[in-house]
């Protein structure tokens, strides 16, 4: 292999972990940007929507069931913890919210182990997605085309919601100028629902493709998919939709690359370069690429 | 061992440098001051002299900059041309905290307490802004030194509770106390660092007047023991002349007059600044001799507090159906919380709103909005990410009738034409007067019947004020009510049918608009 087709090789396998990210970072992001919280438990949403979708697929349903599933698994989860835990406190300082996502991500984590196993599970396979699919000389498989395609999709439908309805354009305000969104007659609390519905169906998707692309899923397998949101999320701008897509992009880009281009004994920290990432992001500028700074009014 | 107090190994807690230093140069000059905020000019060319012991008042209408005057002078922001001098020593770059220990201490508008803490820990804090503490590990290790230190510190802040007749309060938690007393502790800390100049931001506010008036002979009694000089801004006109010699008045950040507090009532462009000067073309002007009209909103009684600090009183007042009624009063009045209230952002804490006979007192403000009360904030409040367009069609959130909004559209692009051509521009980059009228036409999407207008001419041209009026009396024909809060008084009871004067949380004064523009106690409310 030549190394202008490896370098290819490595850029492929980044978008479709970058189109990952995106999918977890889009939900962080627009929550970040409404009620200013870290929602901790996103990736733990992640898992339930995919623990929820498990059964689904060992009943031999199809993929696109068991991704629909997913889905509709987490929004169920994000309603609930929406619903009773996160609601009642959206007075209360931002920092309750944060503590209380700690709570939930927790939560989450043992009552999956409880209720199941420590074992890790996969979707059953399906040998469709598990077939190569050749580029030139870059070789996927079509899960990954799947990845690319189904996040694609959901970006773009969540872009329209945003852009061209009634509702989508309510979020953008209420991120803009809570207050101001009231006068207008905007719902805060409703609009604050669709908002953790919208990242918590993101994130399911995001995790069937997760579990079909590596097929092994454990109570835990929410926290780093939700960590790499995060900073995907902080990358882009913490609180733009268009920053969390790109954001998510560039980590997947970057892991891939420094894992690819590093020696073998370096290659094996991958989750620590993402966090010097943030690091250096936090650093230099913390507003991300498409973020604005904020400013406190004394 | 017996320990002399005045070793000179104790840590200094001593007066600051400044005093005794060089007595010629004036404690503060302001030279040529300009900063702007993205586009804004807060303040433009501000100089002021302020002598060694002088008591001087900061006062200007709303936004005049005079809270960035403070924010400037005590380094929180770094002005973007001219120097500050502190007794002859500029302080340009410095941290708030070294500008501190030269000496100036300040209190804030907004109470600034630490409410898990008690009065006497709060007061305590203000030494860390004027002296020198021993070092950590003297600390540790109780060394005397430290344990000198810490007694002169409380001994020092008692003094200041003292002072400021609240020591009884010492060790009370300090977020449980009154307001009243809250602002007096706020006082105390920044008397505890024995400052040699002291900003005072709004001493008065939120306080009863007979609270007001045993401040202000605090206040004196102080000045005249510990001869600090004083820079005062305060809205209480009464509290402003009675207590300072000179008085700078300010507006768009620039000087404007400066004098005695009787040469500053007597000049024309201080009235002009704070009342406006209310001449409009005819067509605009009130209807005389309207008749008796249906009440669109009956407001009985609304007593509202923002925790412990009173806002309104008691306040009743009716809004005529089809008409124009302003209300009218100094900064701090209460005029933004009245129709806060009526526009259900902010909760009544006792009374009854009836809207057309309703009680809406309980309902939310978006079921208001379905209602037809709708808000046009101070401040204009638009998104300013978002197109002109997009701004508009939020107004119109409760409108699900397709062809009523772009009726609703079309009304608002042939009310205002400048911003039709504007319409994909992002609200945020567009100019003041642009974004008054987007915000207008924000508020006319919803399709009210009453509409509630905070302060649609702030900030503005003398051009664009006189448009806006002439576009409030435009709406009033679409057969749409209007409650107008205005810091123009001249202009608001030019263009209204009924007037409001609203004075720390009570009315006043009412009457037709055109009988109050000949009452001389209207300038009063504002002048003192």
């Amino acid at each position: 292999m030549s190394p202008f087709s490896e370098f290819l090789q490595h850029m492929a396998n980044g978008l479709v972990l970058g189109f990952l990210y995106a999918l977890v970072g889009i939900g962080l992001s627009m929550v970040y940007g409404i009620l200013r919280m870290i929602n901790f438990a996103h990736g733990e949403i992640l898992m339930v929507g995919v623990f929820l979708a498990l059964p689904v697929s060992a009943m031999g349903a199809p993929a696109w069931v068991v991704l629909l599933s997913g889905l509709a698994g987490a929004t169920l989860i994000g309603f609930l913890v929406q619903w009773a835990i996160y609601r009642p406190l959206l007075k209360s300082p931002e920092v309750t919210l944060l503590v209380a996502s700690l709570g939930v991500s927790l939560l989450l984590q043992n009552l999956v182990l409880m209720l199941t196993s420590p074992q890790p599970k996969r979707p059953d396979p399906a040998p469709f997605l598990d077939q190569p699919f050749r580029l030139g000389e870059i070789v996927l498989r079509n899960v990954d085309l799947a990845i690319v395609v189904v996040a694609l999709a959901a970006t773009l439908a969540t872009h329209l919601f945003l852009k061209h309805t009634r509702h989508g354009r309510a979020l953008r305000a209420l991120a803009q100028d809570m207050s101001a969104a009231r006068m207008m007659g905007v719902n805060v609390p409703f609009m604050v629902m669709i908002c953790f519905l919208i990242g918590s169906a993101l994130a399911g998707v995001a995790g069937v493709l997760i579990g079909y692309k590596y097929g092994h899923l454990t109570p835990l397998s929410g926290f780093v998919p939700g960590l790499k949101g995060f900073v995907a999320a902080v990358i882009g701008g913490i609180g733009s939709f268009p920053g969390a897509v790109v954001g998510g992009l560039i980590l997947g880009l970057l892991e891939t690359f420094l894992v690819g281009y590093l020696p073998d004994a370096l290659a094996q920290y991958r989750d620590a370069y993402v966090f010097l990432v943030l690091i250096l992001v936090l650093l230099v500028k913390p507003s991300g690429l498409f973020g604005k700074a904020e400013t406190v009014k004394v | 061992m017996s320990v002399e107090l005045n070793t000179p190994a104790t840590p200094v807690l001593t007066g600051h440098p400044l005093r005794g230093s060089s007595l010629d140069a004036p404690v503060l000059e302001l030279d040529q001051v300009s900063i702007n905020f993205g586009g804004v000019r807060a303040l433009d060319k501000l100089s002021l002299r302020l002598n060694a012991g002088e008591i001087r008042g900061l006062i200007g209408p709303n936004g005049s900059g005079k809270s960035t005057a403070f924010n400037v002078i005590t380094g929180l922001y770094r002005p973007s041309s001219g120097d500050i001098r502190v007794a002859g020593r500029s302080i340009l770059g410095l941290r708030a905290d070294q500008v501190a220990s030269r000496g100036v201490a300040r209190t804030f508008q907004t109470l600034r307490l630490f409410q898990a803490m008690t009065v006497i820990e709060n007061v305590m804090l203000g030494t860390h802004l004027g002296a020198r503490p021993p070092s950590p590990a003297s600390i540790l290790l109780g060394l005397p030194d430290s344990r000198r230190f810490e007694a002169e510190v409380r001994r020092r802040s008692m003094d200041a509770l003292d002072a400021l007749q609240i020591a009884d309060y010492a060790h009370d938690m300090a977020g449980n106390l009154p307001y009243g007393v809250q602002k007096r502790i706020d006082l105390a800390r920044s008397l505890v660092a024995n400052p040699s100049l002291l900003l005072l931001d709004e001493p008065a506010a939120g306080l009863t007047s007979t609270e007001s008036h045993h401040l202000m002979e605090l206040i004196r009694a102080l000045h005249a023991e510990r001869g600090f000089s004083l820079l005062l801004v305060e809205h209480d006109m009464q509290f402003v002349t009675d207590l300072c010699e000179r008085i700078t008045v300010i507006d768009f950040g620039k000087l404007l007059v400066e004098g005695s507090p009787a040469e500053v009532r007597d000049n024309h462009d201080v009235v002009v600044a704070y009342l406006g000067t209310g001449q409009l073309s005819a067509s605009a002007r009130a209807a005389e001799g309207a008749t008796a009209q249906p009440l669109v909103l009956e407001v009985k009684d609304i007593a509202v507090r923002y925790g412990v600090v009173p806002a309104l009183g008691n306040v009743s007042l009716n809004i005529a159906a089809g008409g124009i009624t302003t209300i009218i009063g100094a900064n701090g009045a209460g005029k933004t919380t009245l129709l806060s209230t009526v526009s259900g952002i902010v909760a009544a804490h006792q009374g009854q709103l009836l809207y057309r006979g309703n009680d809406i007192t309980r309902l939310s403000c978006e079921q208001r909005v379905a209602q037809g009360i709708v808000m046009c904030p101070e401040g204009r409040r638009l998104f300013p990410e978002m197109t002109v367009q997009e701004n508009l069609l939020l107004g119109a959130y409760k409108v699900t009738d397709k062809t009523a909004i772009s009726e609703g559209l079309d009304r608002v692009y042939a009310l205002f034409p400048r911003v039709a051509g504007r319409r994909k521009q992002l609200a945020g980059t567009l100019s003041g007067g642009e974004q008054q009228m987007v915000a207008i036409g924000r508020a006319l999407m919803a399709a009210p019947t009453l509409l509630l207008l905070d302060e649609p001419s702030l900030g503005l041209a003398p051009n664009l004020v006189e448009l806006i009026f002439e576009t409030i009396a435009e709406i009033r024909k679409l057969g749409c009510s209007i409650m107008l809060v205005e810091q123009n008084a001249a202009m608001a009871l030019e263009v209204a049918d009924f007037g409001y004067v609203l004075d720390t949380g009570k009315v006043t004064l009412s009457g037709p608009a055109s009988h109050l523009k000949e009452r001389h106690d209207v300038i009063e409310a504002y002048l003192g």
